[in-house]
């Protein structure tokens, strides 16, 4: 049962981990390429097309954070059955 | 008006409704296998070994349908080629030159013979990803055979024009920095080992990347239609809430397929010899 605990609370924790981590990044990302729109407005259009690849890179290490608590969350029993082992207990 | 607007709805509720089959899946036993119109491969036997077994299967049955159809297209559009390009020629031309121009600004004037292949990675992830949107298709990519299998020919690819352009030399990438001196041997072994994981770390992340966004993308898109089939049950109203999601796959397919390509690209301009880089 703890290992079912266990599973369940890095799955939610680990993900949750991820977004904060990866939403800190993409907004230091996104400030500097505005500062440096608002300096030089005419090379915005390449410094859009570099802050979006940026961002993905940035986004990938969240995405794999979330594959690993996806992995977990399907390898957990159905809800019924969790709760028949805890009421035969 | 309003015979429209109900056929419409009618629509948005059996596709509501048939998407979702493939949404509720079963608790506990992974994601379900998605409900395509190439399913029906899976009941074909030839010397009784069924066609397609697995959703990986089903994924590369769908890639080659990608693969046909690109062909098709290109075939249509080169079929009568002339100066003053009309029609299809005319999108082909500007997709190949956009290409074009986009791969020399990443690897440099070298970049012209590497078009061909970052190119057709780029359209062919493109319309990999894309295909996900349409009910009743499967993006292949969502898939983690066809993104490894993908990265894997990178690799192969960036390895082999490393060795052709440098030979035995390009061994010295994987001890940069360290001079070469046998007192200096644990830390070349230790700065080749680190390498060499780095090498071997690219094209994971390259697959992992590109399978992550995906089967994200679809695991929402499944959670929210699940979440909107109780209510199309019980009122009879039809609410795609995945649309705002939808709408942001189409942007992310596109990103997704250049991240690969530009990738690629700074992976190839870096083993090609050095006066090639530009950045």
């Amino acid at each position: 049962m703890l290992y079912l605990f266990g599973m369940v609370l890095a799955a939610g924790f680990g993900v949750a981990i991820a977004a904060l981590a990866g939403g800190l990044g993409q907004g230091r990302a996104i400030a500097a390429a505005l500062e440096a729109t608002a300096r030089q407005p005419e090379a915005g259009g390449r410094l859009f097309t570099l802050m979006l690849l940026g961002l993905a890179f940035i986004e990938s290490l969240t995405i794999y954070a979330f594959l690993i608590g996806l992995l977990l969350l399907f390898r957990l029993p159905p809800t019924a059955d969790v709760l028949k082992v805890l009421a035969g207990k | 008006m309003g015979r429209r607007l109900a056929g419409r709805l009618g629509a948005t509720a059996v596709l509501v409704l048939w998407s979702s089959a493939a949404a509720v899946a079963q608790e506990g036993e992974g994601p379900a296998e998605p409900q395509t119109w190439l399913n029906w491969l899976s009941a074909v036997k030839i010397h009784g070994h069924p066609l397609v077994s697995g959703t990986a299967a089903l994924a590369f049955a769908w890639s080659l349908f990608v693969s046909v159809m690109l062909l098709a297209l290109s075939v249509l559009g080169t079929r009568r080629l002339s100066l003053k390009s009309r029609g299809l020629q005319t999108l082909l031309e500007m997709v190949v030159s956009a290409l074009r121009s986009f791969v020399v600004s990443v690897m440099g004037s070298r970049g012209v013979e590497f078009v061909p292949f970052i190119g057709a990675l780029f359209i062919y992830i493109a319309a990999m990803n894309l295909l996900g949107l349409a009910p009743g298709f499967m993006s292949p990519t969502a898939s983690l055979s066809t993104t490894a299998a993908l990265a894997l020919t990178v690799f192969v690819v960036v390895q082999y024009y490393g060795w052709r352009e440098q030979g035995i030399g390009y061994l010295r990438h994987f001890i940069e920095g360290v001079p070469l001196r046998i007192t200096y041997l644990p830390f070349l072994l230790l700065v080749f080992v680190i390498h060499v994981a780095g090498e071997i770390f690219r094209p994971l992340t390259l697959a992992l990347r590109l399978f992550g966004n995906m089967m994200g993308e679809e695991i929402v898109v499944a959670s929210l239609v699940g979440l909107s089939v109780p209510i199309l049950a019980k009122w009879w109203i039809p609410i795609p809430i995945q649309l705002p999601n939808l709408v942001l796959a189409l942007i992310t397919s596109f990103v997704q397929a250049m991240i690969f390509a530009t990738l690629t690209a700074v992976y190839l301009a870096g083993v090609l010899r050095e006066p090639a880089r530009s950045e």
